[in-house]
């Protein structure tokens, strides 16, 4: 073997180590990080909206006692509690979580299913290359894949009536 | 709470912007080629990428003034019924203005498709870097050729995402 093709090697085992270290790992721990996130984010919305539409059937049911001043609270409970979920359903919109977290979550799966090709001692230059250009080719597909959905999502994220 | 965790900020940006390779000693047969994509690629992938944010930034901003500013003016206007104070005409007036300019910025600055249009460019040189270095795709030729190719790739991604 050349000294030319040793450097080769090493630079293709290099480009190796650092493509999947740094390109594929690194999305792998956004993808996850993100799907968690989105996920927490849509139940956490959900309980704060049962809240308020408890609150409100709280206020609504006692708005009947006599001292005014309470009766005027509730009944403004009564109101408010409703503008603030719709508020939240606003701000729940214009997030899209769910639709994220499984933008992600199909992305992140996409890419676990691309194998990683394992190399021999022994395996020609020319092999190893092609192996690594099929891989990262296949890797990058779905990447690109991600982002174009990823546009048409975030066009369909305004919240309702804006 | 990671529902509000990623609010609109005062200052979205970070100090240093993170570099897309974090530790490039480790990769010596690379060096080089570090070299040529720091000169050609990576300022305007970190010009893309900050402009990104920004804009995102003031996308969400538009958004959650609208959201909340018009639920604030309701609450007033509501409350304006139950006890008649003047302030809170007022008030419910400054917020309408707010909710206008709000409105306005929102059709006039088209924040969401600059965002999209330089977040889709910056994952484009994102991806360009890791081909450039593994000598993939149109970087597989001779030297002054590759260096070539990823100068009109970059440019080429550069006016896309201005158009």
């Amino acid at each position: 073997m050349s000294q030319q093709d040793v450097l080769n090697q090493q630079a293709t085992e290099q480009f190796f180590d650092l493509y999947r270290s740094e390109r594929l790992q690194s999305q792998l721990d956004y993808y996850e990080k993100r799907v968690k996130e989105f996920t927490n984010a849509q139940r956490q919305a959900i309980w704060l909206s049962i809240g308020l539409v408890f609150l409100t059937a709280l206020a609504g049911a006692f708005e009947g006692i006599a001292m005014s001043w309470l009766r005027v609270t509730l009944l403004l409970i009564a109101a408010i509690c409703p503008i603030l979920s719709t508020a939240l359903a606003g701000y729940t919109a214009l997030r899209g979580f769910t639709q994220q977290a499984k933008l992600y979550h199909d992305a992140r799966r996409n890419l676990m299913h691309i194998h990683a090709p394992t190399f021999r001692a022994d395996q020609p230059q020319h092999d190893l290359s092609n192996e690594i250009r099929n891989y990262v080719n296949r890797v990058e597909d779905v990447l690109q894949t991600e982002h174009g959905f990823w546009g048409q999502l975030a066009e369909g994220m305004t919240p309702p009536g804006a | 709470m990671d529902l509000f965790k990623q609010r609109p900020r005062f200052r979205p940006l970070s100090k240093e912007p993170a570099p897309l390779v974090k530790d490039t000693g480790k990769y010596p047969a690379l060096a080089a080629d570090f070299k040529i994509l720091d000169d050609v690629l990576v300022p305007s992938y970190h010009k893309h990428d900050r402009e990104a944010i920004k804009l995102q930034n003031a996308h969400w901003w538009t958004y959650v003034i609208l959201i909340v500013g018009g639920a604030i003016a309701t609450i007033l206007g509501i409350l304006q019924l139950a006890i008649s104070v003047e302030g809170i005409g007022i008030a419910g007036a400054i917020i309408a203005a707010f909710l206008g300019c709000a409105t306005l910025a929102l059709n006039s600055f088209h924040y969401q498709e600059r965002y999209m249009n330089s977040r889709l460019a910056a994952e484009e040189l994102r991806g360009e870097y890791f081909l450039f270095l593994g000598r993939l795709g149109q970087y597989g030729e001779k030297s002054q050729e590759r260096i070539e190719a990823l100068k009109e790739r970059v440019s080429a991604i550069t006016e896309k995402a201005e158009v």
